[in-house]
């Protein structure tokens, strides 16, 4: 009866006030073991398909690897250029605005949590300064963003969680709306639509960054899907997204720039760029 | 009868694996077809050692399954604590049944914790009643008998008492 009444109150408090927050990150010290015992076949297949691969497909990834990396420099080489533009004119608008930002990499931990909630976990936390809220992207778009921190490991709510929601906007028109989970793997809906917008499939959705959690630009989802439906107040949109979270094994976690870029043209503008990379 | 040291060691491990097994990556439609299998270990061991397995140990294995899952901190500790106290009243009957019959206890006695924790969840998740909750308490009721055969051949073996 003790336990039970214990745990009413731990309940209690978890919901209303955060002092359980030491109480959580020693608790997960102690089920660490768990997550790193689940992690071990993955992991140890990872090794061996390492270890025992052989030169011929070494020497092939190296090539596609580096023919990668040339055209996307190539692709950098304008973005300083641009990036001057966008502030001179920025500036000529004189509205400020934010733009550069750091990373950090994480490899997933394979766990399933429960069949009703899509969450992940990341193999980084605290030691790593990770706060809640900082959002998950990885190669392709955004993934979703970090709940809880632990010293060890965080928790990553996914785009596709029936309890997210992220504000978008529509690339190409640049309408804003908001995109929401709907517990299917990399999907998402656009509930907030009227009949007359102008979206079609195939359409990219990119963060709006009006949330204050996501940064601006990412791309989240292509729309996939649309369904008028008359006699309701809005159409029903879908759309993949297009980081696909079941082919991911490293994520990044974005620090925005709090300053937004200086207006004055005369000072340097180069955002710090760096890709911090602690594995 | 004397009490041995390696016994705890047991049951811990057994609870452990149960954890591991509870978050193991399955695709979506497997882990919805999952049973729960910390609680049906627990549940065992507080039916065969009573004695052993008290609502304490229960109320932290809750705890520590309640971080490991990311849910309400408290919830899954009081379903524990609760699994544990009524097999603690009920060990003297239930042991006497037969093991289909303890399965189909366990079908009600999951359906109502599923309830529970559907009730906790809702505090501060919005969440559909999906067909989940109860596959779940079912699913659990046919895995008994596996985990009720396993855990008693393994505590046979190192003869934990």
């Amino acid at each position: 009866m003790v336990a039970a009444v214990i745990s009413v109150l731990l309940l209690i408090l978890g919901q209303k006030t955060d002092y359980l927050q030491s109480l959580k990150d020693a608790l997960s010290l102690i089920v660490h073991p768990v997550l790193l015992a689940i992690d071990v076949p993955n992991k140890s297949l990872r090794w061996i398909a390492e270890n025992t691969a052989d030169r011929a497909e070494l020497l092939d990834q190296n090539k596609k690897l580096t023919s990668e990396a040339l055209l996307l420099k190539a692709r950098l080489q304008k973005f300083a250029a641009i990036e001057k533009e966008n502030t001179r004119l920025h500036n000529l608008l004189e509205s400020s605005y934010k733009i550069g930002e750091q990373f950090i990499s994480a490899s997933l931990i394979d766990v399933n949590l429960s069949a009703n909630t899509q969450h992940i976990i990341i193999d980084k936390g605290h030691r790593f300064n990770l706060f809640e809220g900082q959002s998950v992207i990885n190669e392709d778009g955004v993934i979703g963003q970090i709940i809880e921190v632990h010293p060890l490991s965080s928790r990553i709510l996914l785009i596709t969680d029936p309890n997210h929601a992220i504000p978008v906007e529509i690339n190409r028109t640049g309408l804003r709306t908001i995109a929401i989970g709907n517990g299917v793997l990399n999907t998402v809906n656009l509930p907030y639509l009227p009949h007359n917008t102008d979206i079609k499939p195939g359409d990219l959705l990119i963060t709006s960054g009006l949330g204050g959690i996501f940064p601006m630009g990412y791309p989240v989802a292509r729309v996939s899907k649309l369904t008028p439906s008359p006699g309701e107040a809005f159409m029903r949109a879908e759309a993949a997204t297009i980081a696909k979270i079941d082919k991911t094994r490293e994520v990044l976690l974005v620090w925005s720039n709090q300053q937004p870029v200086p207006l004055l043209p005369s000072e340097p503008t180069t955002p710090k760029q760096t890709i911090n990379d602690a594995r | 009868m004397h009490a041995r040291s390696s016994g705890n060691g047991v049951i811990y491990l057994s609870l452990f694996i149960a954890m591991c097994l509870s978050v193991l990556p399955w695709t979506n439609h497997v882990s919805a077809l999952m049973p729960n299998w910390t609680l049906l270990v627990l549940m065992y061991w507080s039916l065969a050692l009573p004695h052993k397995v008290s609502i304490g140990t229960a109320f932290v294995t809750g705890l520590l399954f309640d971080v490991l899952t990311g849910s309400n901190l408290g919830q899954n500790a009081l379903i524990f604590s609760l699994t544990t106290f009524c097999s603690h009243t009920f060990y003297s009957r239930l042991r006497n049944y037969h093991v289909w019959q303890q399965a189909i206890f366990i079908l009600f006695f999951l359906s109502l914790m599923q309830l529970l924790a559907l009730w906790i969840t809702q505090l501060n998740q919005q969440q559909g009643l999906g067909y989940h909750y109860v596959v779940q308490a079912i699913s659990s009721a046919v895995f008994w008998p596996l985990i009720f055969a396993s855990l008693r051949s393994t505590r046979r073996r190192f003869k934990v008492q």
